[in-house]
C-alpha cells in the first residue's frame, strides 16, 4: 500500500506541481468537508 | 465544530462561551487571519518557484501594465491563500447546518474553476483560460446543487422561496417558484463572480471591498438569525442564519491577511481562483440572509465596474452600428482604468475605490432600520 501510494504521488509530482504535503492537505480538507456536510445536513 | 464542545461546559466552565456567535466569529477572524500570515509566505514562495507569475502582456492593461509597475511576474492562484483560510477556520468555528454547508459548498464549488482558469493560463500559457461553457457549466451546477440542497432541508425548504427586498416590512414574493428562485440565484452568483472578477485589476482594490462587504453581511446574518433584533428591525427572521456571521468573519480575516501581501506593490494575486469564488459565496449568501437586493447596494463598487463595462461595449457596439465608427464612454474599462489612465495613480484609485465601497456598506446598514 505504502509503495503504491509513493509510487501514486511520484508519478503526480511529475505530472502535476502538487508536494505530498499539498495531498495531504487535500485530503484531510476532503474529510474535514465530509464530516462538516454530514454533520450540517442532518435532519 | 468547535460549538459541540460547549455541551461540555458542565465540566469546563468557559466552553460555555463556544455556544455564542459573537465569540466563534471573533474566533474564526483571528484563526483566518493566522492562516493567511502563516501559509501566505510559504504558498507565495511556491507560486514563484512554480513560476505562476502571468508571464504574459495582458492586452487589457498592457500599457498602463507598462507605465506603472511590471506585474507579469508577481504570482497569482493568490485566491487559494484566502480559501484555505476561510474553510479550515469556518468548519473549526461553525456550527454545520444547512446555510453554512450551502456556502462553503459554493465557495468550493466556484474555488475549482478559477483555480482551473488560472491553472491554464499561468502553466500552460494559455491566455484564454477555461473555456466559457465549462465555467459556465461549473456556475449552473453549484448553482443547482445548492438550491436543491436549500429546497430539500427542512430548515431552509421554506424560507429560502421568500423573496425581501430593502425598505418593505414583509416579503413581496412569500412563496417563490423554484424556477424563478434559481433564476435569481444564478444570476447573483455569475453576475457578483464577473464583478468581483471585472474588480480585480489593481492592487489590493477587490479583496478590501470584499472586506467591506463581508463586514456588512456579517453584521446582517448575525440580525436575520436573531428573533428578537429580526423582530425589532422589521427583516426576515431566518433561523440558523446566524451562523453565517461566523463565515462572514473567517472570510474578512483571510482577506485581511491576503491584502497584507495584496497591497501594492503585490506580491501576489488573488487570480480567479479568488475573484470567482469569492462572488458566488456572497451571492448565494445575500439569498440565504433574505438581503439580495441589498448587495446591489452594499456591492456598489463591484456593480459600478460591472456596469462600466457593459456600458462601455453595449456604447461602442450601438455607435458603430448608427455612424459606423465604434465611440467609447471611458477611457478604458473598467472603470478603474477610466481612472489611471487620467493620470490618478495607482494608489489613490484603490484607496478612493474603498472609500466609495465604506459609503456603500453604510448606506447597506441604514436599509435596516429604513423600514
Amino acid at each position: 500500500m505504502s509503495a503504491m501510494i509513493k509510487a501514486l504521488t511520484k508519478q503526480l509530482d511529475v505530472r502535476l506541481p502538487f508536494s505530498r504535503t499539498t495531498l495531504l492537505v487535500a485530503a484531510l480538507w476532503a474529510c474535514t468537508f465530509a464530516a462538516f456536510v454530514i454533520l450540517g445536513l442532518r435532519t | 465544530m468547535l460549538s459541540f464542545l460547549s455541551a461540555y461546559d458542565h465540566v469546563i466552565g468557559p466552553l460555555r462561551l463556544l455556544h455564542y456567535i459573537t465569540v466563534r466569529s471573533v474566533g474564526a477572524a483571528i484563526t483566518a487571519l493566522l492562516i493567511g500570515f502563516v501559509i501566505g509566505p510559504v504558498m507565495i514562495r511556491r507560486f514563484r518557484e512554480l513560476k505562476f507569475g502571468h508571464g504574459y502582456i495582458d492586452e487589457r492593461t498592457g500599457e498602463l501594465g507598462a507605465t506603472y509597475f511590471d506585474k507579469k511576474h508577481t504570482p497569482t492562484m493568490g485566491g487559494l491563500i484566502i480559501f484555505l483560510s476561510v474553510f479550515f477556520s469556518v468548519v473549526l468555528w461553525a456550527e454545520p447546518n444547512v446555510w453554512t454547508v450551502v456556502a462553503l459548498f459554493v465557495y468550493t464549488a466556484l474555488t475549482v474553476p478559477g483555480w482551473r482558469d488560472d491553472y491554464l493560463k499561468v502553466v500552460h500559457k494559455n491566455k484564454d483560460g477555461i473555456k466559457s461553457w465549462e465555467k459556465i457549466a461549473w456556475q449552473t451546477g453549484a448553482t443547482v446543487i445548492a438550491l436543491a440542497i436549500l429546497l430539500w432541508h427542512p430548515q431552509s425548504a421554506t424560507k429560502i422561496r421568500e423573496l425581501w427586498v430593502p425598505f418593505l416590512k414583509t416579503a413581496i414574493i412569500p412563496h417563490m417558484h423554484w424556477s424563478l428562485l434559481f433564476v435569481l440565484i444564478y444570476l447573483w452568483i455569475v453576475g457578483f463572480s464577473n464583478a468581483i472578477n471585472l474588480t480585480d485589476g489593481l492592487d489590493g482594490l477587490a479583496v478590501g471591498c470584499t472586506i467591506t462587504v463581508a463586514l456588512v453581511f456579517g453584521i446582517m446574518a448575525y440580525t436575520a438569525g436573531n428573533s428578537i433584533m429580526a423582530q425589532y428591525l422589521l427583516i426576515s427572521f431566518v433561523p440558523g442564519t446566524g451562523e453565517l456571521t461566523v463565515v462572514c468573519a473567517a472570510l474578512i480575516g483571510a482577506c485581511m491577511a491576503f491584502l497584507w501581501y495584496n497591497s501594492h506593490p503585490a506580491e501576489v494575486f488573488m487570480g480567479d481562483t479568488g475573484s470567482l469564488a469569492l462572488g458566488g459565496l456572497i451571492g448565494v449568501m445575500a439569498f440565504m440572509i433574505h438581503q439580495p437586493l441589498t448587495l446591489v447596494i452594499v456591492g456598489g463598487v463591484f456593480v459600478m465596474e460591472a456596469l462600466s463595462v457593459i456600458l462601455q461595449v453595449g456604447w461602442f457596439k450601438f455607435t458603430r452600428r448608427r455612424s459606423g465608427t465604434g465611440r467609447r464612454l471611458f477611457l478604458m474599462a473598467p472603470i478603474h482604468h477610466h481612472f489611471q489612465k487620467k493620470g490618478w495613480p495607482e494608489t489613490k484609485v484603490v484607496l478612493r475605490f474603498w472609500v466609495l465601497s465604506l459609503g456603500c456598506a453604510l448606506a447597506g446598514l441604514a436599509t435596516l432600520k429604513l423600514r
